[in-house]
């Protein structure tokens, strides 16, 4: 049937029905393109977010202060989310509980301004907001929309920012608040301003997980830069213990020594590069001098004064053989106590008469020497004697050192040491100068070096003694 | 001297430097000497006026003629943005084509009406000046924003605008024109006039001599999807009834689904068709009417103009946001009548609507703007409230959801 042939009312009916269908048509079409749109406004919601922390991550670097990473990022989100208003906060020291001032702020003002409207950053200057306790650990976020509950607190940060929708999520890092991104708009208004959303709340959650690692990553650059430079420190300090440590081994004397059937031969420990223990000899006239001194404390300064004293000895020596142990040490003493340094040193001071095999011996401060004869260990007891020391009220007196004369007979090993050498950890306790003394007994004479610090060595469970250790041994011929 | 003109932009966020980023960009690209006889200046509502507005003077010198004011974006041919800190200037030199710039202030204190009549009445003594004949083109811009408060804003109506440079002006040169906004947020506008930073005004700009001509070509991307509805009650730019029921319940019927009311505001579009009723579809016959929001209370559509008045027979129309052929063939028709001319500029006035982040298009329709246009003459393009081109035989329709492209041109060397 033709149009023509369809009565008025049918045509109308027909009209009507074609307008109803044209309708819904126009209705399903327009519904998916919304659809279609709001579909592309999430994934571009999303794109952007992604790309603004993108850039971000090409711009935040590492080593600007938190400040102008917080000022970077307000930046990029303003501009590129489309917000109206976006602020940076930091805590702020006042009587108001997890209250937060502004620093930085965008488009705040009329005209809008960056932050240089003076009496805008008055404003500003005085005011604060409190935020949810969660900012304070880093885990809070606010999300405010037209729906969304007026809280006091929503409502001072409305009026204090003149922003009725917003976003606020802390920048936390290292246990702090650092400070909280603020962002919003004005208006709520579909297609062109959509209501905030969790999206955008992820969105500036992300770029504030971005700062905090930008923070600690400048944090732990700081310190791997501080530990390069403490590294290098150490370094040119290893450089310079090692120079001193060449310079004080080349003070030692070289040993052994041979004179009329007497040698003299030591084992040199020091805990340290350098050492506080020192020895050294001399030959004056029919005598045969040496000494071992341990100045208290050990490492550079003891060392320095093992430097002093042997110039100090060789000078009193210089004059030739002295009276007697104790007027050498006498004279030694007053030269030290020039200086007022703050170390005393404890010493053993001999003197061997090779022909005469004949000793004099001196221990100041200082463990007795051990006699190894016979395949018995004595130890040579000795009066006491004071330490040398650089106290200007002590005199140089030699009445206030005392020597003994031993006689040599052949085949002696006598031995001179430092306290490290008994007092060193042996399984806990001490080693002791009774297992010393076996030790003594027990040495070869050739290799006895070797063979005595193999010995401690092992006693102590390692070459990292506590203290310096030095050993003279004195052989007489048999 | 042929006319020279070139267009700089900057996306840096300090205000000054931006300006003279943008300003010593357009400079390059002009080539010119001396100081050029206009400079168009726009950004968005983040940048500060006063400074920017300082830095561009400083840049081209304290004579050439400045105009401008704020953008909700800015297109040129290798750059597009909104809503960022998007800066864009203009500048054109010449000795033939001369310039001349009106300002009328007070649109919020003396209607758009009072300030578009004294504006157009500016424009016509320049016109009667210049002598009758003579061939001239006229580009105007108000600031959209009447008011803005956190509760809500109010803007300044283009029709009634267009009316009053109507009553004044009699007959219109060729013109197109544009209402200012900053962002999609509304805020307070801000205009550039010389060296006046203003507001509530309309300022319009009149090109005469050197044999200039204006061609301007009104790209809608809209077509038509339902059948004819009544507006059967409205006032002002809201309407409360459509075929006798409340507009909103007879929206909610055609389209509303899942839709909540909240969402009609930047989607829903009515078209008015100017031609013939039911003619095959006629994109220049139609005038595409935006949404601007709703009146929960009262069931009614707010929109951007009031021309949608009762009795005024509307259609819903379908966004084409993925298909830009009618650009390609707008184009080709602009460059047709372009034949035997020299294009030195284009101006497109663009819908900020229009932008994919709010229309939902895969691709920005402005790329391909860029895209037909850019090979061929500076572009700087604006992303806009409200966009006004002749219709029809409408001298001056404000639009919305509407591009308007503004192409100056000179006689062939």
């Amino acid at each position: 049937m033709t149009d023509d042939e369809l009565s008025p009312g049918e045509l109308l009916r027909r009209l009507d029905y074609y307008r109803r269908q044209l309708d819904q048509l126009a209705g399903d079409n327009l519904r998916k393109d919304y659809a279609i749109s709001a579909a592309r406004q999430d994934i571009k919601q999303k794109r952007t977010g992604f790309a603004v922390l993108a850039q971000l991550q090409r711009s935040l670097a590492a080593g600007r202060d938190t400040l102008a990473l917080l000022d970077t990022a307000m930046r990029a989100i303003h501009a590129s989310l489309g917000m109206a208003r976006t602020l940076v906060l930091v805590p702020a020291s006042s009587a108001l509980a997890h209250a937060y001032a502004p620093v930085r702020w965008i488009g705040l003002g009329d005209p809008p301004a960056a932050g240089d409207d003076p009496a805008l950053a008055v404003r500003m200057a005085v005011t604060e907001v409190a935020l949810p306790d969660g900012f304070a650990t880093g885990r809070g976020w606010l999300l405010v929309t037209k729906a969304t509950p007026v809280t006091p607190m929503i409502a001072a940060i409305r009026a204090a920012f003149a922003l009725p929708y917003f976003v606020a999520v802390p920048v936390h890092a290292d246990g702090r608040t650092l400070g909280v991104l603020v962002t919003g708009r004005l208006k709520e208004l579909v297609p062109s301003a959509h209501p905030l959303n969790e999206g955008d709340v992820e969105t500036l959650t992300a770029i504030a997980g971005l700062i905090a690692n930008v923070v600690q990553n400048t944090q732990i650059a700081a310190l791997e830069d501080a530990l390069i430079a403490l590294r290098h420190e150490r370094q040119r300090v290893r450089r310079e213990l090692a120079a001193a440590r060449s310079i004080q081994q080349a003070l030692l004397p070289a040993v052994p020594v041979r004179e009329a059937g007497i040698s003299l031969d030591a084992l040199y420990q020091p805990s340290e590069e350098l050492s506080g223990d020192f020895f050294d000899h001399a030959i004056v006239g029919d005598w045969l001098y040496f000494y071992v001194a341990d100045v208290t404390s050990h490492g550079t300064a003891a060392a320095q004064v093992t430097y002093l004293l042997k110039g100090l000895f060789h000078d009193a020596l210089r004059a030739g053989a002295p009276v007697s142990l104790a007027a050498l040490l006498a004279e030694v003493q007053r030269r030290y106590a020039t200086y007022g340094l703050d170390y005393d040193v404890a010493i053993q001071l001999v003197r061997v008469h090779a022909a005469r095999r004949e000793l004099d011996y001196l221990a100041a401060s200082a463990p007795p020497a051990v006699r190894v004869r016979g395949g018995e260990t004595e130890t040579i007891a000795v009066p006491p004697s004071p330490r040398l020391t650089s106290h200007p009220a002590v005199p140089a007196d030699p009445a206030r050192w005392h020597q003994r004369t031993e006689a040599l007979a052949a085949g002696d090993r006598l031995y001179f040491f430092t306290d490290g050498c008994y007092e060193l950890s042996a399984g806990g306790r001490p080693f002791g100068l009774a297992r010393l003394g076996r030790l003594y007994r027990d040495l070869p004479d050739d290799g006895w070096r070797a063979a005595a610090l193999a010995a401690l060595v092992a006693a102590h469970g390692g070459a990292v003694f506590e203290d310096d250790l030095t050993i003279v041994r004195l052989s007489v011929d048999p | 001297m042929v006319c020279l003109v070139g267009v700089g932009c900057s996306e840096h966020t300090e205000s000054p430097a931006a300006a003279r980023e943008a300003t010593t960009r357009a400079l390059a690209e002009a080539g010119g000497t001396g100081e050029p006889a206009l400079v168009l200046v726009f950004h968005t509502a983040n940048h500060d006026p006063v400074r920017f507005h300082a830095a561009v003077r400083a840049v081209v010198g304290p004579r050439a003629l400045l105009v401008g004011g704020y953008a909700g974006g800015v297109i040129t041919r290798d750059h597009l943005g909104h809503d960022g800190w998007q800066s864009a200037v203009a500048v054109i030199f010449s000795t033939t084509i001369k310039f001349e710039a009106f300002l009328e202030r007070g649109l919020r204190e003396r209607g758009e009406h009072a300030v578009g009549e004294a504006l157009g009445a500016q424009v016509r003594a320049a016109i009667e000046a210049i002598g009758p004949g003579a061939s001239t083109g006229l580009l105007y811009m108000y600031d959209s924003i009447k008011s803005h408060a956190p509760t809500g804003f109010d803007l300044n109506i283009g029709t009634h605008l267009i009316a009053g440079m109507q009553r004044a002006l009699g007959a219109w040169p060729l013109a197109a024109g544009m209402g200012m906004i900053g962002d999609i947020q509304f805020r307070p506008t801000r205009q550039y006039f010389g060296d006046q930073v203003v507001d509530q005004s309309a300022i319009a700009v009149l090109a005469h001599g050197g044999g200039v001509r204006l061609d301007v070509e009104v790209l809608h991307g809209t077509k038509p999807a339902s059948d004819y509805h009544t507006v059967t009650r409205a006032e002002g730019n809201v309407v409360l009834e459509l075929d006798g029921a409340p507009a909103l319940d007879v929206i909610d019927a055609l389209i509303g689904g899942e839709r909540r009311w909240e969402e009609y505001p930047m989607l829903l579009t009515l078209g008015v068709n100017k031609g013939d009723k039911y003619a095959d579809y006629d994109e220049e016959a139609y005038a595409s009417r935006l949404c601007l929001a709703i009146d929960r209370e009262r069931k009614a559509l707010v929109m951007f103009e009031p021309d949608l008045t009762a009795g005024t027979e509307v259609q819903l129309m379908r966004r084409d946001v993925d298909n830009f052929d009618y650009i390609h063939a707008r184009a080709a028709r602009l460059g047709a009548r372009l034949a035997g001319r020299r294009p030195v500029f284009a101006l497109y006035i663009d819908c900020l609507g229009r932008a994919s982040a709010y229309c939902g298009s895969e691709r920005e329709e402005a790329a391909v703007i860029q895209d037909v246009l850019g090979a061929h003459m500076p572009l700087l393009g604006l992303y806009t409230g409200v966009e006004i081109a002749p219709v029809g035989a409408t001298p001056q329709q404000a639009l919305d959801w509407t591009g308007v492209l503004w192409v100056l041109s000179e006689p062939a060397a």
